[in-house]
């Protein structure tokens, strides 16, 4: 299944900073889904930033536009003030990029946790992201880390404990 | 013969002139310290009083702009000016679309002229009486530093709607284009462009081939995909 991009793609205005807020506002959000969108069809979990800006997500071909450096800045400003990014260094130059928020992710996990019957009992990380079991699931193959974070969120209201198996790192879910 | 005859005539010329000069210089010195006692002065004088210092000081070219201010705003002569320039300009701005830019005013009315001419900074002072008197032609000042004359019923706004059509119509638009297809200088269109803009009807697509303004779709997007 190939991406589908949005009309926005197309439009060339859209590859300029728009000096109207108002206007800026709604292309800073058609940016922002755009980039969530692509990184979701793609499976991205982390970015770099200068990378980024070479691929066919920024830059249009077919129109030979590109979205300047100081507008790829505003959108991700902008994805970080809607938490959807977070940054790794000090330097903004790599980020998480979360098409789902680390608290969304915990419910998806849980209720399939719950749906499954394996309450109380201990998973692997990697089966989690890796097994056979969730193959079908929106959070297979999902990143270790935005994994973690995930976790991290239910262990702080009580619904899982992490716990460090040897070496491999597993997760044990309650009611 | 003929050559010391020029050569005398020239250097009379001069000399004269060099007369002409100290001459003013007095008038100048004089009218300074004219302005001096009239500002020690100040509340025993009525209008009319400085309203003639003023106009000594317009003939004779000294500018004291301090002075001036502090006794009224400009002089009668800037009041007939703005009144001669409501009639002379009515027509021509109906004509060209009601708004002229102000270089553009200035070549006309001397132009029209012929002997007489107006100094930039009275065409400028002029035009900034035309408000106060409420002439049906107002100076507006846009944020990009232009000045333009225009008819109060054809102000920036008015024109936004059919701006904006403008670049619907042709999917999108340059100033040059918009310029050419109206009648209007570039100045005015791409200012007419930026006020459309300014309200978010239109968006902008800025390349190195120049600045493109495109229907704003994003608006539009808004209600077709939500």
């Amino acid at each position: 299944m190939s991406f589908q991009w949005p009309w926005q793609y197309d439009f060339p205005p859209f590859f300029t900073l728009q000096p109207t807020l108002i206007t800026r506002e709604k292309q800073l959000e058609a940016w922002a889904s755009l980039v969530i969108d692509y990184c979701q069809h793609d499976k991205i979990y982390t970015i770099d930033v200068v990378d980024i800006q070479q691929t066919e997500l920024f830059h249009n071909i077919k129109l030979n536009r590109r979205l300047p450096s100081e507008g790829v800045r505003a959108v991700f400003d902008y994805l970080e003030q809607k938490k959807h990014v977070e940054w790794l260094d000090k330097q903004k130059t790599r980020c998480h990029i979360y098409w789902r928020t680390p608290e969304e992710w915990a419910k998806l996990i849980y209720d399939w946790v719950v749906s499954n019957g394996l309450l109380n009992t201990v998973c692997t990380l990697y089966e989690l992201t890796q097994g056979d079991d969730t193959e079908g699931e929106s959070f297979h193959g999902l990143d270790k880390e935005v994994l973690l974070k995930a976790l991290r969120h239910l262990q702080s209201q009580r619904r899982a404990e992490i716990i460090n198996v040897g070496d491999n790192e597993g997760v044990k879910f309650f009611q | 013969e003929q050559n010391t005859r020029t050569q005398e005539n020239i250097s009379q010329a001069f000399e004269d002139l060099g007369k002409l000069m100290e001459m003013a210089k007095d008038m100048v010195s004089i009218s300074k310290s004219i302005s001096e006692k009239l500002r020690l002065k100040q509340g025993e004088i009525t209008d009319d009083e400085t309203v003639q210092f003023k106009s000594y000081l317009l003939s004779l070219g000294v500018s004291d702009p301090v002075t001036k201010s502090a006794f009224g705003s400009g002089a009668q002569y800037y009041e007939k000016l703005a009144n001669e320039l409501a009639t002379i300009l009515e027509k021509p701005l109906k004509e060209c679309g009601g708004m002229m830019a102000l270089p553009d005013v200035y070549c006309r009315v001397n132009r029209a002229r012929g002997l007489e001419l107006l100094s930039p900074e009275d065409l400028l002072n002029g035009c900034a009486m035309l408000v106060k008197l409420n002439l049906p032609i107002t100076l507006h000042h846009f944020d990009s530093g232009v000045l333009v004359v225009q008819l109060k019923s054809m102000s920036v706004e008015t024109t936004i709607e059919p701006t904006a059509k403008f670049v619907t119509d042709s999917d999108s638009a340059t100033a040059q284009e918009l310029a050419q297809t109206a009648g209007i200088s570039v100045v005015l269109a791409k200012e007419r462009l930026l006020a459309t803009e300014e309200v978010g009807q239109i968006c902008r697509d800025d390349t190195i081939e120049g600045l493109r303004f495109y229907p704003n779709k994003f608006a539009e997007a808004q209600t077709a995909a939500s």
